[in-house]
């Protein structure tokens, strides 16, 4: 009997916990609102390196403002947005980065900052980075219309690489220097051939070490006048550039094998892989010297390379960027508004934040001069090449006589001008499924590239009909 | 007759009271039940019939278009299909997890270590009083393809994270290891609750060893191995940590959960999500269901 109880107990522990395993779901809940008129939230992401920036900005801004408190909320890039997303009540200032701003400034999430901003003040920043954060509700459209967001900053993202470990390979390899550094001119971007000839030159025979960690789709396709659709994501554009630049990047791996292998690319972080000198190159955007600066290591930047079999390619990378926003429904608009504007604009933070390696200030003049003076003895040398990529074919900071000399340049990331990311996810997805990344062959990528085409055109519809109806 | 009805009417009373206080005890479970299972299913039921548009907080009705979407959609159905594919093959871990907190339990049973049972007790139920993000952590640096001690010992350079089915056997080794100390204790407690009389009466019988074990201790902790089997096949089915943490996101461990948390959280397609998880807690339901009524072919009853 006693043993019949207690099987039938267990029978119904059992069938509780089916029944309690039905569902389970996630509730996100922060400090989004205080009663203190001059305390604001505030929330961000980053590497700890730049959350330190972050607390020592925040500590600047509250000396300047006395009697001001901001209350950050630090969440791990890969989550913010979900965390984002499920706050019903939005913090009073937050980060939004480029490739969602379209979608929360279309759902008037973000307030309309056209009135707290004057002219003289936007004229000091980089029109790119202002316009990036216009949006027009009534025609849908991005670059034009009500200002959404203060830029945290414009980061263009280059190569950058491990100088100690070129040189050692270069002289393990029978290498000239002088023929290396030339083609690492920050003036005179590589092309496809020569950066892949260059990686083959210095791995070769290395088992244990690579050229570079893995490739930015943006910057192969950008560097080949491709992308994934026409500018204003209508239409798909899986056309013979595009193909050429995925095949371009899978076979770093497959056929160079310059880069790790899709077994091996997943096993080591790409930092990791660079600073513990796995690979010689990596990328990186401006943002990323406060963590450099805090390893033992020599690096330096070049340009992204680009199609030179392409008449119409030149170096183009993609610029990261993300905004100040501040919460249309805030009841501190005056503080939120002034600590944002602060953090974008004010010449106190810019010049911090560039002290601390956070970026490229957002101040032209600054960025013009401070940054790149040499009486600033930081890396990366050539630290000019980030502002002459955000300067793009307009002007030349002093790397080139003239601005049309200049050869490289930037644009925003392809989600920027999309709604939302699911064509891109479905996009990698399928390369995955079809396991290109492991393709030698390049008529069997285009094939099954072209063979997408009507798939990549028809989540851009879906998207542009949730977007604009 | 006065005092029967006098006691009748305090056991009344006293009925009546105690009616109240176990409405009150179950009160607490059932509002607990109908805001966090019965409501979440409903809403859920719901969510699956929409697209929701994250952004504008709009819902537009789909009707059951989410759940042909999760068969028949080019991407999502691959997705969804792998995710089914690769929970259902790691449930593997179950029995073997189960297999390995028996045999531990039945040594530390042996007189040969019984003394020393307390102490290997607590090393075999340390893992299951560690972090299951930290367990994760470590064998996701073991596992390392590169760098990892596995690798290392094996002289080998095995793909554990991109191989579709060793990173699944990757992670039964791991589960294994982590849960072979709760399977352990459970089973050393069903051990304990067999009477003695029935292994003295074996001993004059002249019962071996292995003939005790097979014929009086593994039937008799049968209903043990059930619940073990039981919560383990739901937890197995429930299975996210190892998808995000130790494959990292990897295809080849994309669980059923992991597939519901990527589209409804990190794609914001909650509408699809939900329809997956509707279709998980069926499944749920279902196995259970099975596994109840097979329970009679194998599970002891006195």
């Amino acid at each position: 009997m006693k043993n019949k109880r207690s099987t039938s107990m267990m029978k119904i522990a059992a069938l509780g916990a089916s029944v309690a395993a039905a569902l389970s779901g996630v509730a996100a809940c922060g400090d989004t609102e205080s009663s203190d008129p001059n305390k604001i939230t505030f929330w961000f992401w980053g590497s700890p390196a730049e959350v330190a920036v972050y607390e020592q900005l925040i500590a600047q801004y509250e000396d300047e403002h006395p009697g001001v408190t901001v209350a950050p909320t630090h969440y791990e890039s890969s989550i913010y947005m979900g965390k984002f997303q499920a706050e019903r009540k939005k913090p009073d200032v937050f980060f939004m980065p480029d490739t969602d701003f379209a979608a929360w400034a279309d759902a008037g999430v973000m307030l309309d900052l056209d009135g707290s901003v004057s002219e003289a003040e936007l004229n000091a920043v980089w029109p790119a980075a202002i316009n990036e954060y216009r949006y027009d509700a009534q025609t849908k459209s991005l670059g034009s219309g009500s200002l959404y967001g203060f830029p945290k900053d414009l980061g263009p993202v280059c190569l950058t690489y491990n100088k100690k470990l070129l040189e050692k390979q270069i002289d393990k390899n029978g290498l000239d220097r002088a023929d290396v550094y030339e083609l690492l001119d920050p003036t005179d971007p590589m092309t496809w051939d020569e950066f892949r000839g260059l990686l083959k030159d210095l791995t070769r025979g290395e088992t244990d070490l690579y050229g570079i960690p893995y490739y930015e789709m943006d910057a192969a396709l950008y560097s080949n006048a491709a992308n994934y659709f026409t500018d204003d994501a209508s239409e798909q554009r899986i056309d013979d550039n595009f193909i050429d630049a995925v095949v371009f990047n899978i076979q770093l791996a497959t056929v160079d094998k310059v880069m790790p292998s899709a077994d091996m690319s997943g096993a080591t972080d790409a930092y990791t892989r660079f600073f513990n000198g796995k690979t010689i190159f990596t990328w990186m955007g401006p943002w990323d010297n406060a963590d450099f600066w805090n390893y033992d290591i020599e690096y330096d930047i070049c340009p992204v390379p680009y199609n030179g079999k392409n008449p119409d390619a030149q170096s183009v990378t993609f610029a990261g960027s993300m905004c100040y926003g501040v919460s249309a429904k805030t009841k501190k608009r005056d503080v939120a508004v002034d600590f944002a504007k602060w953090l974008s604009m004010s010449e106190s933070c810019q010049r911090k934040a560039l002290e601390l390696g956070q970026q490229v200030p957002n101040l032209m003049d600054m960025a013009k001069t401070d940054f790149i003076s040499a009486e600033w003895k930081v890396q990366p040398e050539h630290r000019s090449l980030f502002v002459d990529v955000i300067d793009g074919n307009t002007n030349s900071i002093g790397l080139y006589e003239s601005a049309a000399d200049d050869r490289i340049s930037s644009k925003t990331r392809p989600l920027y001008y999309t709604y939302d990311g699911t064509w891109k996810d479905n996009l990698l997805s399928y390369l995955a499924e079809e396991d290109l990344w492991r393709a030698t062959d390049a008529a069997l990528i285009k094939t099954k590239l072209e063979a997408y085409r009507n798939d990549l055109q028809n989540d851009l519809d879906i998207m542009n009909e949730r977007w604009k109806g | 007759m006065t005092a029967t009805r006098r006691h009748g009417s305090k056991k009344t009373d006293l009925h009546k009271s105690e009616r109240r206080t176990a409405r009150l005890f179950i009160a607490l479970p059932v509002t607990g039940f109908m805001i966090f299972t019965l409501f979440t299913l409903v809403a859920v039921f719901v969510f699956s019939m929409m697209d929701y548009n994250v952004f504008r907080e709009e819902y537009i009705f789909l009707g059951f278009q989410n759940f042909v979407d999760l068969f028949s959609s080019k991407i999502y159905s691959v997705a969804f299909f792998r995710a089914i594919g690769n929970t259902v093959f790691m449930l593997l871990g179950v029995p073997i997890g189960i297999a390995v907190g028996l045999a531990l339990a039945a040594l530390l049973q042996a007189k040969a270590i019984r003394r020393s049972n307390k102490l290997f007790q607590v090393l075999f139920y340390l893992p299951s009083v560690t972090s299951v993000v930290a367990i994760n952590l470590v064998f996701r640096y073991l596992f390392n393809p590169e760098y990892g001690l596995i690798n290392g010992i094996l002289g080998a350079t095995v793909p554990w994270y991109s191989n579709g089915w060793l990173i699944k056997i990757a992670i039964i080794i791991k589960n294994t290891w982590s849960g072979m100390g709760g399977t352990m204790i459970l089973c050393l407690a069903g051990m304990l609750a067999i009477p003695a009389s029935y292994y003295e009466a074996a001993d004059i019988d002249g019962a071996s060893a292995a003939r005790k074990f097979f014929k009086i201790t593994l039937p008799l902790i049968t209903p043990t191995m059930f619940y073990m089997l039981i919560t383990g096949v739901i937890g197995g089915l429930q299975s996210y940590a190892d998808a995000q943490v130790f494959a990292a996101g990897a295809p080849g461990a994309q669980t059923i959960v992991y597939f519901i948390w990527q589209y409804g959280i990190n794609t914001g397609k909650q509408g699809l999500a939900s329809a997956a998880s509707l279709i998980l807690a069926a499944f749920i339901m279902l196995i259970t269901f099975v596994q109840f009524k097979i329970s009679d072919k194998w599970v002891y009853e006195d």
